[in-house]
């Protein structure tokens, strides 16, 4: 029997962006108000079936990066694709996005990745307008507007990102 | 310390576990578990026993074994059951050894101060936020707000036998104690511009009187200033004084160019007279005028003002102290 493909998926943001609830979302169905704070990583999986191909996800949440605690480069090794996540209603969030880009890229050159904006459910409050966006599709970036909390765009940005690993 | 005593070696590894439980396995590049031991269970590992596929019950070695260059250390990885681990990663000679080492008590005291951190980061975030939001529904409006302004000043005498440096670090640290100052007594704020000796704030109304919060936090923030002292060793010791003059009137929020920049501001007849108020105010004063004076009607903290002599045009200033 052929071996199971496994790809590793690193996701990256500032604290707060939704990362965990993303994860949970996709992996779970499940999500919750609360916010708890990551440390370190937490490892999860889940299969997906894609264009007839068995993929187990390797799913690394990283805690949220901030100016006390910077993502360690170790946590990226051999990662297939990264989400750059981004909450939609505090702006400077989709600076910190930009920057992890390019310390991810540092690590693992031009691994496929997509950027998430997320909690498109509160999307009355956005500080991350409409030209910031078209700006980062200008940049030739994949931009998915997520919902955790709905599951908006969750799997198909999953789905989107596997089959560019595969691609790849 | 390879070449020491067997006893000192055993010693050495208890001294750096203490009670951190630990696992260990040795993978073939083929992804099979030659060997394995320690509390695998602890991690989670416990079917990571010889000949399976170790990425089957070890997925966060996928992508990173082999190791391509050096030993490779993972910091608190949560693994399966819960329990954070410190993995360490090492490749040689067609094998790959994985150190798992308990750090759940690290992880968890972290994960109690960066939960605090970052609700009060978030905290913060939300009060700008809707400071933001309010101030750009105020602004292009006239509207009734008190204008507080602040001069700093080093005796002239004093400043001319004194290190620049010292007087720019006095002046810098005097206007950040006043802007923090009103910021915490003043209720809505409008942003304070500053230049190198001048602090001008436009104090909205939030609840109650704005003249009242801007002369209790005008009076504050001159007691805030006055106990500043040099930090660094002058040849003549030397002070800062501060005073302050508050107006309330009509007055529109806008912006005004500084430099590169473009930074928030008032424009308005309080300015003027809270300016001409700080000119005339004593060293650490606080003065108003009578029309500011009289709408200083919120109780609050109780705030007693010296009537003065008639002022220049006739009409009595009013002198703030803490009552």
């Amino acid at each position: 029997m052929a071996s199971m493909i496994r790809k590793k998926v690193a996701m990256l943001g500032s604290f707060a962006v939704g990362k965990t609830s993303l994860v949970r979302q996709f992996v779970s169905g499940i999500f919750s108000d609360s916010y708890l704070t990551t440390v370190g990583v937490k490892v999860d999986k889940k299969t997906l079936h894609v264009d007839q191909r068995d993929v187990a996800l390797v799913l690394w949440d990283l805690h949220g990066e901030d100016e006390f605690q910077k993502i360690q480069s170790t946590y990226l090794r051999g990662t297939g694709g990264y989400f750059l996540v981004a909450d939609g209603t505090r702006g400077h969030t989709l600076d910190i996005a930009r920057n992890l880009r390019e310390s991810a890229r540092q690590v693992v050159g031009d691994a496929p990745f997509s950027l998430l904006i997320n909690k498109h459910d509160l999307r009355a409050e956005w500080e991350i307008d409409d030209a910031a966006i078209e700006q980062c599709r200008a940049d030739g970036w994949i931009v998915h507007l997520t919902s955790a909390k709905t599951g908006d765009e969750v799997e198909h940005a999953f789905v989107d990102l596997t089959r560019r690993m595969l691609d790849g | 310390m390879g070449d020491a005593p067997d006893p000192l070696r055993g010693q050495l590894l208890d001294l750096l576990l203490h009670d951190r439980t630990a696992a260990w396995l040795e993978v073939s590049d083929a992804m099979r578990v030659l060997r394995s031991g320690g509390d695998l269970a602890a991690f989670g590992l416990e079917s990571a026993v010889e000949d399976v596929e170790v990425l089957g019950y070890a997925s966060f070695l996928v992508g990173l074994i082999p190791v391509q260059s050096g030993p490779l250390v993972l910091p608190q990885v949560k693994t399966a059951n819960g329990r954070y681990a410190d993995v360490h990663v090492s490749s040689t000679g067609g094998r790959t050894l994985v150190l798992v080492v308990d750090a759940t008590p690290q992880a968890e005291r972290l994960a109690t101060l960066q939960q605090w951190g970052n609700d009060l980061q978030l905290d913060r975030e939300r009060d700008a936020a809707r400071g933001d939001r309010e101030t750009r529904e105020r602004r292009g409006r006239a509207q009734t707000l008190t204008a507080a302004v602040f001069l700093l000043r080093v005796d002239p005498h004093e400043h001319q036998t004194t290190a620049p440096e010292a007087v720019l670090s006095l002046r810098q640290r005097g206007l950040a104690s006043l802007a923090l100052c009103v910021s915490e007594h003043a209720g809505f704020m409008h942003r304070h511009s500053v230049t190198e000796s001048l602090a001008l704030f436009g104090i909205l109304p939030s609840d109650g009187s704005p003249a009242y919060q801007a002369a209790a936090a005008a009076v504050d923030a001159v007691d805030s200033v006055r106990e500043l002292a040099p930090r660094t060793d002058t040849p003549t010791p030397f002070t800062i004084h501060v005073a302050a003059g508050i107006a309330t009137g009509e007055a529109v929020l806008g912006n005004s160019a500084v430099g590169n920049s473009v930074v928030p501001a008032v424009f308005g007849d309080p300015v003027d007279r809270a300016l001409n108020l700080a000119l005339r105010a004593p060293p650490h004063g606080v003065l108003a005028d009578e029309s500011t004076w009289s709408s200083c009607d919120s109780p609050g903290q109780p705030l007693a003002a010296e009537r003065l002599s008639e002022s220049a045009s006739g009409s009595p200033l009013f002198l703030f102290e803490r009552g």
